[in-house]
């Protein structure tokens, strides 16, 4: 019965898909049913930018946005059957990467063009790792020690936090994984207490995370073991 | 029997695919859980799951708009922003502005309002000079709670969020519902309260072009400014009180250079 219902959500949202694209080639959709399909091209071709972590993922998508729309004007992009809202998902994907290679190219001409010379000793070096090791050894320990007892955690609790850790905030994750934006807190409030259990378990016996702990967070392994038990 | 659900996602399609029905809510409750199981060990899974978020809160401030058979790229605020709020403002405010100067007035001097979500304590203040003093108290720390006609800061330790970037600011013309003005103000550490961010703008008169307006405001990133046109863009930073965000609207122009005209090759 559930999984019935999900099928038919999902044909759903493909009709409506397929119904906006049908009838702007038949030319008998209304503006909003146009603005709607336009505003659904550029939230994926969003998706897309973000994904690929380009420099203005912004612009990508409404550029893409602006092509893919002209196609659909004239005519050279339409439903297809045989593909259906999978197969366009791909051809979206693709007019982001192809958009991608082609602002990249305009940049380039652009900032050769008007970058001045001075500016140039300014940029960073790529070759350049020493600063970036330097600053990641101190939180090694910790960092492997944290993945390791995530996955202690209840399989929500894992998505929540990876999400949060990916850079999410708390809305953001509420929105993606549909559920209310008080239960974030609360899934994220219990996952902490128990990661720092478990990492003060493991600091115990490892004196490179204890050291860590003390050098990052300031927290004493001695004391906080104390207060652990007073419902952190 | 129920199926179990299939999560053999074998090539990029049938993943983006399933990526697309979790984030628009189109799976079924065993086949959501299965993908969330999923999701919480393998990092490209989380990968696009961010990036989604990220189109959606995007997707949230900015829209194509058909003008004139055009598609074009528009700046619009909605419940969905974080820290979105609005303030109405009638000729009867206006009204109470150009009574200011009387020795003992029983109109306020400012409006106040906060934000659907309590992030976003906002202040309009009227000028002699017959513009108006925006600003605009971010909490990542807490939330604003009306306390008798003031509001005080509600810490919440454990959900501390990341600074904010801009603050975008539109003041529609409640007669023809038509975009009148669009501002956008970066936050920047607030000197008076070390947990707040603040955004602050010096407005100028709207009251003689509209009568009856609705002020709307949000958060949003910083990219929003390539949204705004180069006169609102200009409006913006003249606006702009603080220094630093005087600076950061001089460093996102040199960022942003005009493209110079190239000739094709």
């Amino acid at each position: 019965m559930i999984e019935w219902e999900s099928v038919h959500r999902t044909e759903a949202a493909d009709w409506q898909i397929q119904t906006w694209l049908t009838k702007i080639a038949q030319g008998c959709a209304c503006e909003r049913e146009k603005e709607s399909l336009a505003n659904w091209l550029l939230e994926v071709c969003l998706y897309h930018a973000y994904l690929e972590r380009v420099e203005e993922p912004q612009e990508i998508a409404v550029l893409t946005t602006e092509r893919l729309w002209q196609s659909i004007t004239s005519g050279a992009l339409t439903w297809r059957e045989d593909s259906g809202l999978s197969g366009l998902l791909r051809y979206i994907r693709q007019a982001v990467q192809f958009e991608i290679g082609r602002h990249r190219r305009s940049l380039q001409r652009d900032r050769t063009a008007v970058v001045p010379l001075e500016s140039i000793i300014e940029m960073p070096d790529p070759d350049d790792y020493e600063h970036a090791v330097v600053e990641r050894l101190d939180q090694e320990a910790l960092t492997e020690a944290t993945r390791a007892a995530i996955a202690h955690l209840s399989p929500q609790q894992q998505l929540v936090v990876r999400l949060r850790m990916e850079g999410l905030e708390p809305r953001e994750i509420a929105e993606v994984v549909h559920i209310p934006r008080t239960q974030v807190n609360v899934v994220l409030a219990h996952a902490y207490a128990r990661l720092r259990q478990i990492l003060l378990a493991q600091a115990e016996t490892n004196s490179a995370l204890a050291a860590t702990l003390e050098q990052v967070f300031n927290i004493r392994l001695t004391t906080e073991a104390a207060s652990d038990g007073e419902g952190t | 029997m129920a199926r179990e659900p299939d999560l053999s996602w074998h090539d990029e399609d049938s993943l983006e695919h399933a990526l697309y029905r979790y984030v628009h809510g189109l799976m079924d409750a065993a086949e959501r859980a299965a993908f969330e199981q999923q999701a919480a060990i393998d990092a490209r899974i989380r990968a696009r799951l961010g990036a989604w978020a990220r189109a959606q809160r995007t997707s949230s401030y900015l829209r194509m708009r058909l003008i004139g058979g055009t598609l074009r790229p528009e700046l619009f605020l909605s419940p969905q922003v974080e820290g979105y709020g609005a303030l109405e403002l009638t000729q009867r405010h206006a009204t109470r502005r150009y009574a200011a100067g009387a020795a003992h007035r029983a109109t306020p001097q400012f409006l106040q309002t906060v934000s659907e979500d309590g992030r976003v304590l906002l202040t309009l203040r009227a000028e002699p000079n017959a513009t108006w003093l925006l600003s605009a108290r971010y909490a990542a720390h807490g939330r604003w709670e009306p306390f008798g006609n003031d509001y005080v800061l509600l810490q919440i330790p454990a959900e501390t969020l990341a600074p904010p970037q801009c603050l975008l600011c539109l003041i529609l013309d409640l007669d023809s519902d038509i975009t009148h003005r669009r501002y956008l103000a970066w936050f920047v550490p607030d000197p008076d309260a070390p947990e707040c961010y603040v955004a602050r703008l010096r407005l100028p008169d709207w009251h003689s072009e509209i009568g009856f307006a609705r002020l709307l405001f949000g958060v949003v990133d910083s990219d929003a400014a390539r949204w705004l046109s180069d006169a609102e863009r200009c409006a913006s930073c003249d606006a702009a009180l603080d220094t630093e965000a005087q600076l950061r609207w001089q460093i996102w122009e040199q960022a942003h250079p005009r493209a110079p005209t190239v000739p094709e090759e």
